[in-house]
């Protein structure tokens, strides 16, 4: 337990310096479902070091609507995989969406969902890998 | 001669029907302007004659000719542009309008066509006209009446331009004065028109007074084919039919006329 | 009016109505754009990098063409099946047909398919599949011939919910964490699709009504029974093959690309008729405009009614549907039952 404070710690630091990028999380890509108020992974995002652009949201895991999510110009996309049996990512539907500063610096990421859903010691490994989508110049 | 079965025979395949059912070494014509009746008790094979003379079924030996070509070889919309069937009416809740049913009978001549012609209108029309249904032609068949329902069916029959008519119970569900009604109607087209008709139906005496010439059927086989006295005579009725009969005159038209004798009536 | 030109004023005044719902849907959502800079985006007057020009012409235009592709191809699926199964009930959904495709997709997806132009071709032929097992399941169960119109009912309702618990077992057996998309799919749910998944869209549904559009005056003379049909010149087992193919390639295509989305064959087939009449020349090029109208206004209040979240269309579809349903079995269909 000791161990897993220190790691949760030494993210805090790294990414204490740093700005706070709006990140978009997508939970399920279509229809979209993105972390809510209440949700684990929202709050991981904040230790991140990041902001869900849907933190104010009033359900867990709302659906929301692309064209509100473009609107709101995330930095950071995170997209959640589902483990191997599920296939991979689907970049495409994001190509197009060039407004968004995500994507328009190229900062899509696959993220590990089987770390960030669910209670566990293995959450830890996740918000390391969250932090290091969300500040990349702080893990270099 | 415009149809013509030669030894035409046919079996419904087992499974179709729980009593197996043939017909067999039917072999009669119908001659350009003649008025053919088919009669016959109930299973004889009416229904399924109709069916093989329309291309609805294959015989399984013999054939048929129409106009001298086997109907085999022809493609339905040339069979329905010689044959014209006129069933007992329309399904229930047939949503369309007189004049819509009457159009359908133009599909067989210009079947790629996605509306009809003015051409196609037309004879619709006088389709109408002839069975008297013009003046019905903006109202949906379910508002009609029997007699109006029957009209407006043949007229659809008609709007084919057939060289034959083939008409299927015509008066089945309808009262004396549209059964008078059918028969004139009938002899008329045939006159004016030039059509062959060929009548199935349980009435013997409709037949007997409309038709040039009769074919009795009984179990899927030919019994009798002729005038209506040399067909209508009291002991070959009662042997096909299983009952006793009394074969007179009508005294108007001098055509026979057939009765029951009820089992039971001298006894009351 | 010449039924020609019936026809065509028809098919103006549907356009015109697509039209304007099409526009008004241009300026609705959450993303909250004035008319001002939507009508900017439109004209090419910002950037096509801006939120506008993404927002307008990126998300809100291909979804808008999704659901009028979509519900015009359901539409014309309604009108098929009603018309081959001379059962004014008919419907993609309601016989179970839908269950079916919707079955393939989910079993596609299991195996593998999913993202890209290959994939959606791959889940609509597996969609495709699935509508003509099930429609062979609901013919079947009801019993060749000439079928009630309750055992046909009762036929699709059966093999609907075969195929949902089917639906069910597959998923609990792959991966827990994609039921949340699954549902929201299987409730019937447009999504902005990429272009050249729209245009493969755009293909199956445009095959569909081909293989039924031309026999369109056929389905009338259907109507009449299958073997006066045939008396009438009628290939009537070809026809059915046909408008059965096409049908279920109609279903199967909406099924791949939005999903289960139920009622709209009933709805709009059955107030099309209301205003044209039964002749299946003018429902069928009607149904394929109107069912987009009304799929794109049910879509247009599903994502704006509880913005930023969305509601699946298929769920509007369903509050009107069902209780239309119910008006017609009361009402013109009394004698049926």
């Amino acid at each position: 337990m000791a161990g897993l404070r220190a790691r949760v710690r030494a993210v805090e630091q790294a990414v204490a310096a740093g700005s706070r990028p709006r990140v978009l999380y997508v939970l399920w890509p279509e229809p979209l479902i993105v972390p809510g108020r209440e949700s684990l992974v929202t709050e991981l995002i904040e230790i991140a070091g990041g902001r869900s652009i849907s933190a104010s949201e009033g359900t867990d895991y709302p659906r929301f609507a692309l064209e509100a999510a473009v609107a709101r110009a995330p930095e950071v996309i995170l997209l959640a995989n589902h483990s191997a049996s599920t296939g991979g990512i689907d970049r495409e539907r994001w190509r197009g969406l060039t407004s968004v500063p995500a994507i328009r610096d190229g900062r899509l990421h696959a993220v590990n969902g089987d770390l960030l859903h669910r209670y566990g010691p293995r959450i830890v490994d996740g918000l390391e890998q969250l932090a290091r989508a969300i500040h990349p110049e702080a893990f270099r | 001669m415009i149809v013509e079965a030669r030894g035409v025979g046919f079996v419904y395949p087992p499974a179709r029907r729980v009593r197996p059912f043939r017909l067999a070494d039917l072999t009669f014509g119908v001659a350009a302007g003649e008025l053919l009746g088919v009669i016959g008790p109930n299973s004889a094979g009416k229904t399924t004659l109709i069916r093989l003379l329309s291309r609805v079924l294959e015989p399984s030996a013999g054939e048929i000719l129409l106009e001298g070509r086997p109907l085999a070889r022809l493609d339905r919309a040339e069979v329905a542009r010689c044959v014209a069937v006129v069933p007992q009416g329309v399904p229930p809740q047939f949503p369309f309008t007189v004049e819509e049913l009457v159009l359908m009978g133009r599909f067989p001549h210009a079947p790629g066509r996605y509306f009809e012609s003015g051409a196609d209108r037309a004879t619709a029309r006088a389709a109408m006209a002839a069975t008297g249904v013009l003046e019905l032609a903006t109202l949906p068949l379910d508002t009609l009446s029997g007699g109006e329902r029957q009209r407006a069916v043949i007229a659809r029959a008609l709007a084919q331009e057939p060289r034959l008519l083939v008409l299927d119970e015509p008066t089945a569900h309808l009262d004396l004065r549209y059964q008078a009604e059918t028969a004139a109607l009938l002899r008329r087209l045939n006159r004016e028109r030039h059509v062959s008709i060929l009548l199935v139906s349980h009435d013997l005496n409709l037949a007997a007074e409309v038709c040039d010439r009769l074919l009795l059927l009984a179990g899927g086989r030919p019994v009798r084919l002729g005038a209506p006295e040399e067909v209508l005579e009291a002991e070959v009725l009662e042997a096909v039919y299983g009952c006793e009969v009394h074969v007179d005159k009508n005294a108007a038209s001098r055509r026979p006329v057939v009765q029951v004798v009820w089992p039971d009536a001298g006894g009351r | 009016m010449s039924p020609g030109a019936r026809l065509v004023a028809v098919l103006g005044v549907l356009a015109l109505v697509l039209l304007l719902v099409g526009a008004a849907a241009l300026f609705v959502g959450s993303a909250a754009l004035s008319p001002g800079a939507v009508l900017a985006a439109l004209t090419g007057r910002t950037g096509a990098r801006s939120i506008e020009s993404v927002v307008t012409l990126s998300i809100r235009l291909p979804r808008i063409a999704v659901a009028a592709l979509a519900g015009g191809a359901l539409a014309v699926a309604g009108v098929a099946f009603q018309a081959l199964t001379r059962n004014p009930l008919a419907e993609p959904s309601v016989l179970g047909v839908s269950g079916g495709a919707a079955f393939g997709v989910v079993i596609g997806q299991s195996v593998g398919l999913g993202f890209g132009v290959l994939g959606a071709a791959g889940l609509t032929a597996f969609a495709f599949a699935g509508a003509v097992v099930a429609a062979g399941a609901v013919y079947l169960v009801a019993g060749a011939g000439r079928l009630s119109v309750q055992t046909l009912l009762l036929a699709g309702v059966i093999v609907g919910l075969f195929f949902a618990s089917a639906i069910t077992v597959v998923i609990s057996f792959v991966d827990v964490n994609r039921l949340g998309g699954v549902i929201h799919w299987l409730l019937g749910n447009l999504a902005t699709i990429p272009p050249a998944s729209l245009g493969l869209f755009a293909l199956t549904a445009a095959a569909g009504l081909a293989l039924v559009l031309p026999h369109a005056r056929e389905l009338n003379l259907l109507a009449l029974g299958e073997e006066a049909a045939q008396q009438l010149g009628v290939d009537a087992e070809r026809l059915k093959l046909q408008i059965f193919a096409g049908a279920a390639l109609l279903t199967a295509s909406v099924v791949a690309f939005a999903g289960p989305i139920g009622f709209v064959g009933l709805i709009v087939p059955h107030a099309l008729r209301l205003l044209l009449g039964p002749d299946n020349r003018l429902l069928v090029p009607a149904a394929f405009v109107g069912g987009g109208i009304f799929l794109l206004a049910a879509d247009t209040v599903a994502r704006s009614i509880v913005a930023p979240a969305e509601l699946s269309v298929g769920v509007i579809t369903s509050f009107c549907g069902a209780p239309f349903f119910v008006w017609l079995l009361r009402t013109r269909y009394r004698a049926l039952l």
